[in-house]
């Protein structure tokens, strides 16, 4: 299985809800992209570095904001060394981090946040297990 | 998917002074009790009746209940080594050997025990609801840890078999009650006091700055100046009090000498704790004894019929929160001395939080300060924090501290917040419920309530 039909398969698929999240992506802890979704916005590599290394010390991050292909998300509480979570306006971004890369799925109303949470973090425990 | 709108929620707030509790959609809980609870070692307790449950008095239970509140077996077969009262009728009662302890150490749940002895009182025969039929909303203290939640998430679905639950942070709670979703909740509780940014009705990474400096400790420092100055406060049982004359009493003292020292301090708390609430007041700026020395006295009578005069020590204590260093001026709690040289005052804290913030966000969180907690009941405490940040915050910055009028509403704005939650319609959705937790076990708590 490619690692795009990771993210068109299990990422962009269907919710609990039958919402959807609005766009995903998985991203090599070395700043490569594995794949990602059409809707994806375009990250910078700089972007990449700095989320990557907010895992280890997010005060930076939660004072300059977390952006993803330009647009700034808020850092909300998250889970030190392993999650992520931006919110902005109504909708938000999740980033999980596994060994090897980091899971980021964005959403927007009417999606909500606990759900885009579920389907990003299970997505990364799941690689965690394949030791990626 | 949980669809809770049928029956009303249960909101659940465990502080570390009290335990506050009622239905959702209401404007006050039902329910408040110590998070304290007498326990008396097995050593000292008469031998078991057979039926112990049946014989139990209101308010009391036992820690190791029977199988019918669906504990584990490996509990129920365990001796009981202590027996728990809980609830301000079962404590207010002197029992031999009866030591007092709490559910809360710094913030965070410490004895599972007694937790489970609160929370059954609270429901059982304060609420009287069964449990099974409601979900139920907790808050929890900004600063939880994950061990915690999941432990609090498998009490509440494995042994009160409850619908759904939802834990909800305490400053996320207090900015609902005021009807804002971005604001800086500097929360003045029982144990302690936290600071806290909350935006878009979540609380921001790193944002967080806590101090000790609590009721509690206010209360502690009340007793121990009035104690320097004196005064004997005497615990309602340790005396009989006769009218022998119109007018005239007579004092007779009672001897329980298996009365445990924390029991003791316990009652003697409750009184400083009242002193402190009906006459202190924080000064409009910074305290000096010599300044304070002349200030007129007001009178407060104590249970046994004293009447004590207090001075300067009602505006000093309160100045504490502004003002740690203080409390090297106060007898017997040099062990805090040390601690609070480390310890920020009020604005300092606050200014550390929102810089801690995003720098979009800053001029927003200045203007948005939400007051809450049984401490922010303080008079006079909203305006001297206004006047104390404007004096410290960046001059572009416009400072308000918000806080509501209503006392009560200080004291509750945490369970208030979880009573607005809960009852809104589009909160439905984000139950966890039985089901979900029985398929992927506690640590989903973490997703479905960051």
């Amino acid at each position: 299985m490619s690692w795009q039909s990771y993210v068109d398969d299990h990422l962009m698929c269907p919710l609990q809800s039958g919402h959807y999240l609005s766009a995903a992506a998985i991203v090599g802890l070395d700043g490569g992209v594995w794949a990602q979704s059409s809707s994806f916005p375009e990250v910078k590599p700089e972007e990449i570095t700095a989320f990557v290394s907010a895992f280890d010390d997010s005060s930076s991050l939660a004072q300059h904001g977390l952006y993803l292909g330009g647009e700034k998300y808020m850092v909300i509480q998250g889970e030190p060394g392993a999650v992520i979570r931006g919110k902005k306006g109504t909708g938000g971004a999740c980033l999980k981090k596994t060994n090897m890369a980091v899971v980021i799925g964005i959403y927007a109303e009417p999606t909500a946040p606990s759900e885009c949470n579920v389907i990003v973090e299970k997505m990364g425990d799941y690689l965690i297990d394949q030791e990626y | 998917m949980y669809g809770g709108d049928e029956v009303s929620a249960i909101v659940l707030d465990l502080g570390s002074h009290s335990c506050k509790a009622g239905y959702a959609g209401e404007d006050a809980p039902k329910a408040v009790l110590p998070s304290w609870v007498g326990s008396i070692d097995a050593q000292y307790l008469p031998p078991e009746p057979e039926q112990p449950t049946k014989m139990a008095v209101d308010g009391e239970n036992n820690a190791a209940a029977d199988s019918k509140t669906g504990r584990p077996a490996d509990a129920v077969s365990k001796k009981p080594t202590r027996k728990l009262y809980t609830g301000v009728q079962a404590m207010g009662y002197r029992r031999d050997y009866m030591e007092v302890v709490p559910a809360l150490k710094d913030g965070l749940i410490n004895d599972w025990e007694v937790v489970e002895s609160i929370w059954d009182h609270t429901l059982k025969e304060r609420l009287m609801i069964d449990p099974k039929e409601h979900p139920m909303l907790l808050a929890e203290p900004s600063f939880n840890t994950p061990q915690h939640r999941e432990k609090v998430v498998e009490l509440m679905f494995e042994k009160y078999q409850i619908p759904a639950l939802f834990l909800a942070k305490n400053a996320v709670l207090t900015s609902f009650a005021s009807g804002r979703a971005t604001s800086l909740v500097v929360d003045c509780g029982g144990g302690s006091t936290t600071v806290a940014a909350v935006h878009d009705g979540y609380v921001l990474q790193k944002a967080i700055v806590r101090s000790p400096i609590g009721g509690e400790f206010l209360t502690d420092c009340m007793l121990k100046t009035l104690e320097s100055r004196g005064i004997t406060i005497r615990p309602r049982y340790t005396f009989k009090r006769k009218e022998v004359r119109p007018g005239e009493f007579e004092l007779q003292m009672l001897d329980f000498p298996n009365t445990t020292e924390s029991y003791r301090t316990y009652l003697k708390r409750a009184v400083a704790a009242d002193v402190k609430e009906s006459v202190c007041r924080v000064p409009d700026v910074l305290f000096e004894e010599s300044a304070y020395s002349n200030i007129p006295t007001t009178p407060y009578e104590l249970p046994d019929g004293q009447t004590i005069e207090v001075g300067a020590d009602r505006f000093k204590i309160p100045d504490l929160m502004f003002n740690p260093s203080l409390v090297q001026t106060i007898p017997a709690m040099e062990s805090f001395a040390e601690t609070a040289s480390s310890v920020r005052g009020l604005p300092q804290m606050v200014i550390e939080s929102i810089n801690k913030c995003d720098v979009d966000i800053r001029r927003e969180l200045f203007s948005s300060i939400l007051l809450a907690g049984g401490t922010a009941a303080m008079q006079q405490i909203k305006e001297r924090l206004e006047k104390d940040l404007i004096e410290e915050a960046p001059q572009a910055a416009r400072v308000k501290v918000l806080a509501s009028g209503n006392a009560i509403e200080r004291r509750f704005s945490v369970w208030i917040g979880g009573s607005i939650l809960a009852s809104l319609g589009s909160f439905q959705q984000m139950w966890l419920s039985k089901s979900e937790f029985e398929e992927h076990g506690a640590s989903y708590v973490h997703r479905k309530c960051p």
